[in-house]
């Protein structure tokens, strides 16, 4: 073998172990956290709401799940091109509102492929067509628009019922 | 002296004549997710490098698993104030007690009969779980209960009705009441807090939870119900003297089949008996006895008999007439006017075909 051809196959051997490393240690690393939305009404009828761990949970109670996502790589992720998704869990519904996230827009779906803002979910009724109702939606999805540079993370969240 | 309003005698015909009722109870839908169920949530993120899609990536999921609320409801099914004689014995007041919570839970159900601004004490005698269809209490068909001693296990959303049974001393005056209040205790608050009493020390308040104690798995966690400002699990009934006091007791004495025997299968044709009797020293007035017959039964035209004697079907002449049966609301009715405690029972009969 020339010394030459040694060279070219070292330089493949070499692209394969960075294809499996890239697999294997994704850039973008997203954390999933729970609480428990604790609302308290005051002695002078101020209602307080503050996030609780959600080590208790009966029917009724509001849960957020809160998303942080981080570059962990060494890359800026591309502007406009990271997708959110998450499901509302079986048994809970989206509480109306609540879905945050900076720099990202929002939208919802009915069937889980679908992805609109709410004016633009419309449900078919008795064959009059009227908006979809929060406890309608069965996905969010956030759109983040910055890039996201090495080290940075965002946060985004939603809450549900239990039913 | 005379005694009662229509109203509640109406309501007493009504009540105690429900044939069918039985069969629409607990149809009511699931009122929260069951405890023990998991809640499991994992996001997923797609993003580009370098205008390049990179594998997406997900959350590890979050499972959350459900607690077991206790919660139960009490409810006073009388109606209003429930008619007495002085003294008498084995009253009846009707309770019915649902669990609103999301697991299974056992119920000690306990009555009181020394209700502080109850007025007179009922000397309470026994309780009974309704458990053999019929609605109503029958002694001997339907379950005696001692607190403590077979309490019930409620599904979630399932109901128990509660019979007490109390006797009314004597000399007592003309609407004077007396209260018997009922509650239901969650075994897990019995067995966590050693109370069943929630005016004790040891009874938890609301949010109060107890790890590892719920149905599946989960803590247990004391509901809105328990709260004692609330008292929701708590319901009271009352007796109130009456010098007319009405009591109906239906029967169904024969039943022929279209084949000549005694099976209810559509076509059988049923015999009904109202017996309608008014005790006590007063008199009851513009006594109504009412029977709207169910959805599956059909009624036969001019079987109505009052004392044997035949009554027509027709409500003619308008103010005169006011027995008979009137199709639209499917109401067999018979006017007694005022009836003096004493009289000799009503007998009221009238033949039905099950469809």
């Amino acid at each position: 073998m020339s010394r030459s051809l040694r060279k070219i196959a070292r330089g493949v051997a070499f692209l394969g172990l960075a294809a499996l490393s890239a697999a294997a240690h994704a850039q973008l690393d997203v954390a999933n956290t729970i609480k428990k939305v604790h609302v308290e009404v005051t002695a002078d009828g101020t209602v307080q709401r503050k996030l609780v761990a959600a080590d208790r949970i009966i029917p009724g109670d509001e849960l957020r799940y809160q998303l942080t996502f981080t570059n962990k790589g060494e890359a800026a992720i591309d502007a406009g091109t990271i997708v959110i998704t998450d499901h509302v869990p079986e048994h809970t519904v989206y509480v109306d509102g609540t879905a945050s996230g900076s720099d990202a827009q929002i939208l919802f779906s009915l069937d889980g492929e679908r992805y609109a803002s709410p004016e633009q979910l419309l449900v078919e009724r008795d064959g009059e067509q009227m908006l979809a109702k929060a406890e309608h939606y069965t996905a969010v999805r956030w759109v983040y628009a910055p890039a996201l540079l090495p080290g940075e993370s965002a946060e985004v969240a939603f809450n549900v019922r239990l039913q | 002296m005379t005694a009662h309003s229509e109203v509640p005698l109406w309501r007493t015909v009504s009540v105690a004549v429900c044939a069918l009722c039985s069969l629409y109870v607990d149809s009511v839908a699931a009122l929260g997710t069951d405890a023990g169920v998991s809640i499991s949530n994992t996001a997923t993120v797609a993003y580009e490098i370098a205008g390049a899609a990179q594998p997406p990536v997900s959350s590890t999921p979050v499972v959350t698993v459900v607690d077991e609320l206790l919660d139960a409801v009490a409810v006073n099914d009388n109606g209003g104030n429930v008619p007495v004689s002085s003294p008498a014995t084995g009253a009846i007041l009707q309770f019915t007690v649902t669990n609103t919570g999301n697991g299974p839970e056992i119920y000690r159900i306990v009555a009181e009969d020394n209700v502080a601004e109850g007025g007179f004490d009922p000397s309470l005698t026994q309780l009974y779980l309704e458990s053999n269809a019929i609605p109503g209490l029958q002694i001997g068909g339907d379950t005696a209960y001692v607190p403590g001693t077979g309490d019930p296990n409620l599904a979630e959303d399932q109901a128990q009705v509660v019979y007490v049974s109390a006797d009314i001393g004597a000399g007592l005056s003309q609407n004077d009441i007396g209260d018997i209040a009922l509650r239901a205790i969650a075994q897990t608050i019995i067995n966590q807090a050693g109370t069943d009493d929630p005016d004790a020390v040891a009874w938890p308040t609301p949010g109060t939870s107890y790890a590892g104690q719920g149905d599946g798995g989960g803590a247990a966690v004391v509901g809105a119900s328990n709260d004692t400002a609330n008292l929701l699990i708590r319901t009271t009934g009352r007796y109130e003297v009456s010098n007319a006091v009405v009591t109906v007791v239906k029967t169904a004495p024969t039943v022929l089949d279209p084949f000549g025997g005694t099976t209810v299968v559509p076509g059988s044709v049923i015999t009904y008996q109202l017996q309608v009797s008014v005790a006590g020293t007063g008199t009851a007035e513009a006594l109504v006895i009412s029977d709207v017959l169910p959805a599956e039964v059909s009624y036969v035209a001019n079987s109505l008999l009052v004392d044997g004697v035949a009554e027509d079907d027709d409500f003619a002449p308008a103010g005169v007439d006011e027995s008979g049966f009137d199709a639209g609301s499917s109401t067999v009715s018979v006017d007694r006017g005022d009836v003096t405690g004493g009289s000799p029972d009503v007998i009221v009969t009238f033949q039905v075909t099950v469809l």
